[in-house]
């Protein structure tokens, strides 16, 4: 189906944080016209396969939008409390849930609000009954993956200016948020800067790396293991752009193993004057704060427990349910975080929480 | 008084003696010409700040006194009177305790000023006191006198205990009040029975934040009594309303507090704790019923030693527990922990902790070593309008140890940048969140108690 300029007032828009109106173009969504057989996992899967650039935050709102197209509900209560069922079985089937939860936490907010008839800025005729609420939140369901896509644009535009004429950027992970930061800055005539990219063996770092190049850019590209010597030995290295799955509510990040590496040793390494900057958009950002310890564990992600010493130099089999080995995750502290690059501007470490705030 | 001729060295500004004199009353004493007039502005400087000190312990001190002797002049009985501020006095500032001495035979002599050690720079910490129950004003009520003398004994010490205390007693003197004739309750009430309980509780011991939020939220609560309401059905409200804080703010807090604390500790987990706090207490004994093993490293207050009597409770309950009478070795024992749990006697807007002495070195140290730091504590307790960078803003002077060579300040303050984490009852804001974070929601929130 095809979905219209949206014509409802501005505070009825899903919030997706971009404040900037992206264009709205038809679109053609899979219908689950079967509601019995709907599965969210399945669902979530599939789109986020079909786009490579929509994040996993959004492929989480927009399978619980599709959910709410596959079942009929007619109560208000009756359609919470079927989201709340599919989110907490869309979260157990992952082993890192966080990303999911930052997305379904913001539709499920949005949703009661909406129900609920209290978008800021409502004038009472403007409240819209369940099944328009409905109706609209179907209808716009792509305005979800629209407003991120924008909200990378966005970051884009802030993060350029970060980039310095002159300098190197170091960068790792292949995240699309950084990649797009560098493209458009190396689209600036007046700045003429190097990439050096920490290959750590996943294919979208190299394909990254591959992409920077096609652009047109110097990109040197190292291993993990060259980190603490290239930051010691390179001081036109000023800057260090990450990416990241999740932003926690303390300003800190769960991002790809290593990122914690190389946080610390962009603070600990003497020599230049170096940055570290996360480029995240605010949908990141998950209502958790990693505060017990072991902190991951804490955060409901499930991945190899080295105090366990389980490996005994023999083959063993992979416990079920974990992390691969590739999408393993660490936590880095905000302290060692020098800000945010995010659709709304940058942010430090300590005013995570203020955005949280924003929608609860 | 004879000291006050010649500039006073800080520290001594009160004698002992013609301190118990009452300020009320009496403006008829002229200023008398004792004050020799050569002293160099320096000098002169100097005095009048010892003077001031004196005059604020004065002030105090003359409180009781005043409201037993009934002063010449009317509304010495009310609350506005018992401050001792607006009333009319002859001559102001200097000269005032200048002739004050030459009133002393007529009123009762307190031997000792507990205050006279404590220099200039302290003067404006206040420390509990043991009113005689005779000097007690007369409009106290006898529930309020007995919490009152908990209080300055400490015998009721922590914030929330403070807090129910002083809640009942105020339930017990709402259900003896009657409104005289011609008087609504709503305007009645507060200045005519209420304030003269509240001025006696804050000199036995100053308020507590809790006890402050809690009174505030009663008199906002009592403000929005239609004037056109029952008396009896008014009263019954506000009975309501009391019970309605004890469980909500305290009893269903301390519950879910605990619990969700309990969940934060893992097994194999190593929890540090400092001296004995009732909230981290229940959780530790909460994660044990959950068939939770760890172990426990309790730090103790040297000056409180409550932590002894954790230590046996948590032992008793099955759970090892590393027992250090003080701070000495804190930094191995702190970095050898999982996690450093807290619990607090308030916290600012600007999210600093407001915790028992020696809590600011175990955060700091926890900060040092990586390890983080977990506060336990009731919405109640956060002070939403003040800030605190510093442990001498707001703190209290330990009234068993204040002798001329030292004295001890209770609290101490830890700034938000050492803490992980708070735990409240508090549960929409993702449960453990930083203190701002639990404070921009609190802000943004009508406290649900007055509506």
């Amino acid at each position: 189906m095809a979905t219209d300029e949206p014509s409802q007032p501005q505070a009825q828009e899903l919030p997706v944080r971009p404040k900037a109106q992206p264009a709205s173009s038809s679109y053609f969504s899979q219908q689950h016209d079967d509601s019995q057989s709907f599965d969210i996992v399945k669902t979530y899967h599939e789109l986020l396969f079909s786009d490579k650039d929509i994040t996993m935050p959004v492929a989480a709102i927009e399978s619980l939008i599709e959910l709410m197209r596959a079942t009929p509900s007619s109560t208000a209560m009756e359609l919470v409390e079927k989201v709340r069922a599919e989110k907490a079985k869309l979260l157990a089937s992952a082993p890192n849930p966080l990303p999911i939860l930052a997305g379904a936490d913001l539709f499920e907010q949005y949703l009661l609000r909406s129900l609920r008839g209290q978008t800021e800025g409502t004038s009472p005729e403007k409240i819209l009954s369940f099944d328009e609420t409905r109706q609209h939140l179907l209808d716009n369901r792509q305005l979800f993956a629209q407003r991120a896509k924008a909200a990378r644009d966005n970051i884009a535009v802030w993060g350029t200016r970060y980039v310095s004429d002159g300098k190197v950027v170091l960068t790792m992970g292949g995240s699309r948020t950084v990649t797009r930061i560098l493209l458009r800055a190396a689209a600036d005539k007046t700045k003429h800067f190097k990439v050096i990219y920490i290959l750590d063996g996943k294919p979208r770092s190299q394909a990254a790396a591959d992409e920077l190049r096609a652009a047109g850019l110097e990109v040197e590209t190292i291993s993990m293991a060259k980190v603490a010597f290239v930051l010691g030995a390179q001081k036109k290295i000023n800057l260090v752009l990450v990416g990241t799955e999740a932003i926690t509510q303390d300003g800190g990040i769960v991002s790809a193993m290593g990122t914690a590496q190389v946080a610390a040793l962009t603070k600990s390494i003497k020599g230049g004057m170096k940055r570290l900057y996360v480029a995240a958009e605010t949908h990141k950002i998950v209502r958790k704060t990693p505060i017990a310890y072991p902190t991951l564990q804490h955060l409901g992600i499930k991945q190899k427990d080295i105090g366990k010493f389980e490996n005994l130099g023999v083959e063993i089999t992979q416990d079920e349910g974990l992390l691969d080995e590739q999408d393993e995750v660490d936590y880095t502290d905000p302290e060692l975080i020098d800000g945010f690059i995010t659709e709304q501007g940058i942010k430090m470490a300590w005013q995570i929480w203020e955005l949280v705030d924003d929608y609860i | 008084m004879a000291a006050e001729t010649h500039p006073a060295p800080a520290g001594t500004p009160a004698k002992p003696g013609p301190t118990a004199a009452p300020a009320a009353g009496k403006p008829s004493a002229p200023a008398t010409g004792g004050e020799p007039a050569k002293l160099t502005p320096a000098q002169l400087k100097a005095k009048a700040k010892a003077e001031k000190a004196a005059r604020r312990a004065q002030v105090k001190d003359a409180r009781t006194a005043a409201a037993q002797v009934p002063p010449p002049q009317h509304g010495g009985g009310d609350a506005k009177g018992a401050k001792g501020k607006g009333k009319p006095e002859g001559p102001q500032g200097q000269n005032k305790a200048a002739h004050r001495p030459s009133i002393t035979g007529s009123r009762p002599v307190i031997e000792k000023d507990v205050r006279s050690s404590i220099p200039d720079f302290f003067s404006h910490v206040p420390m509990a006191k043991r009113v005689p129950l005779s000097q007690a004003h007369k409009d106290v009520h006898p529930e309020v006198l007995s919490v009152g003398q908990q209080m300055s004994t400490f015998a009721v010490k922590d914030s929330i205990a403070r807090l129910e205390a002083t809640l009942r007693a105020f339930a017990k003197v709402i259900e003896d009040y009657e409104t005289p004739k011609g008087n609504s309750l709503s305007r009645h009430l507060v200045p005519h029975a209420l304030n003269p309980q509240i001025d006696y509780l804050t000199e036995c011991r100053p308020m507590c934040f809790a006890m402050g939020n809690a009174i505030r939220l009663l008199k906002a609560k009592i403000n929005n009594i239609d004037i056109n309401d029952p008396e009896d059905e008014a009263k019954e409200g506000l009975l309501e309303w009391i019970d309605t804080v004890i469980n909500e703010r305290i009893k269903l807090a301390e519950f879910v507090i605990a619990r969700n604390a309990a969940q934060l500790i893992n097994d194999g987990a190593t929890i540090l704790t400092y001296g004995r706090h009732r909230l981290v207490e229940k959780t530790f004994l909460k994660a044990k019923e959950n068939g939770k093993s760890f172990n426990v490293t309790i730090i103790d207050d040297p000056f409180e030693g409550g932590g002894q009597d954790l230590a046996k409770i948590l032992r008793e309950a099955g759970i090892p527990v590393l027992y250090s009478p003080n701070l000495g070795g804190l930094r191995p024992k702190v970095a050898a922990a999982s996690n450093v749990f807290l619990g607090g006697e308030a916290i600012f807007a600007n999210g600093s902790l407001n915790a028992a002495s020696g809590t600011a070195d175990v955060a700091m140290t926890a900060q040092n070593a990586g390890v983080k730091v977990i506060v336990l504590c009731e919405t109640i307790n956060f002070d939403r309008e003040r800030v605190s960078v510093d442990a001498l803003t707001y703190n209290e002077i330990d009234p068993e140890r204040n002798t001329a060579e030292s004295f001890r300040l209770l609290y101490d303050n830890t700034q938000d940048r050492y803490i992980a984490g708070v735990v409240t009852e508090f549960e929409s804001g993702g449960g453990n969140s930083p203190a701002q974070a639990i404070l921009a929601l609190l802000r943004k929130q009508e406290d649900p108690l007055i509506a």
